[in-house]
């Protein structure tokens, strides 16, 4: 039962960060999309490589799982949290740097 | 204290402020494309289900956590284990911090994937409005 739910819980951390650098990176499609239509920089290729460290974070999940060796888990672990964590401040910084681009274009087409 | 759980935390913390800032980004976006839409709800509904999911985290980390080690202690205690009222007591006491620990753990994880799912479908479903 408790190995049951251990799989469980990785195996939806590891689908959920997938699921969040797609949806991560569909924001930087949305950026490239927006910097050629008004020929502005919104540092798209930041915005679709700074969540990367949540796919290492999966793939490390991953890892952790086949490896199944209780002092290389938790150093896997740490590994996974930190680059997670890394890939998340740098998303975010991206996607200000975007709104704050967007802010510029909205004030742009006040003026308008 | 565990330092991986700290470092969990924060991360969820971080992402609980990403998953607001891309609401604000989805709602400057559709105030572009001129067209009433409330798809930056998702992302601040992911937000949302995020911070449920960290609170019981924190919860389960620095509230239960503590008392299931007290528990396990007492259990193996002298007094425990020449007493059979106690060690039964608190060995009823292990199973039921056990099993909200468990439960909270898969609530956690889910709202995890939850709020993963409503990023993701906000950003698709503008992706695809632009697209036309």
């Amino acid at each position: 039962m408790d190995q049951t739910l251990q799989f469980y819980t990785h195996i939806i951390s590891i689908i959920s960060g997938l699921l969040f650098w797609v949806g991560f990176f569909i924001f930087g499609i949305i950026a490239h999309k927006y910097s050629k239509v008004f020929n502005k920089q919104t540092f798209y290729l930041f915005m679709m490589t700074a969540p990367s460290g949540i796919l290492v974070y999966s793939l490390l999940l991953i890892i952790k799982i086949s490896i199944n060796n209780p002092e290389l888990n938790n150093v896997i672990q740490i590994i996974a949290y930190i680059s997670f964590i890394l890939s998340i401040i740098f998303t975010l910084i991206a996607i200000l740097r975007f709104n704050f681009v967007l802010n510029l274009l909205l004030h742009y087409k006040g003026e308008k | 204290m565990k330092y991986d759980v700290v470092l969990f935390e924060v991360a969820i913390l971080l992402l609980i402020i990403t998953c607001i800032y891309c609401g604000v980004v989805l709602h400057k976006l559709t105030l572009i494309i001129k067209e009433r839409s409330f798809i930056w709800v998702f992302p601040v509904l992911a937000s949302v289900v995020l911070l449920f999911a960290l609170v019981s985290h924190i919860y389960a980390s620095f509230i239960l956590m503590p008392q299931l080690n007290d528990s396990i202690e007492i259990l193996t205690s002298k007094n425990s284990l020449m007493d059979e009222k106690i060690f039964e007591s608190t060995k009823l006491v292990i199973e039921k911090i056990k099993m909200i620990l468990l439960q909270l753990r898969i609530f956690s994880f889910t709202s995890f994937l939850i709020a993963a799912f409503l990023l993701t479908f906000s950003g698709a479903v503008y992706i695809q409005k632009i697209s036309k």
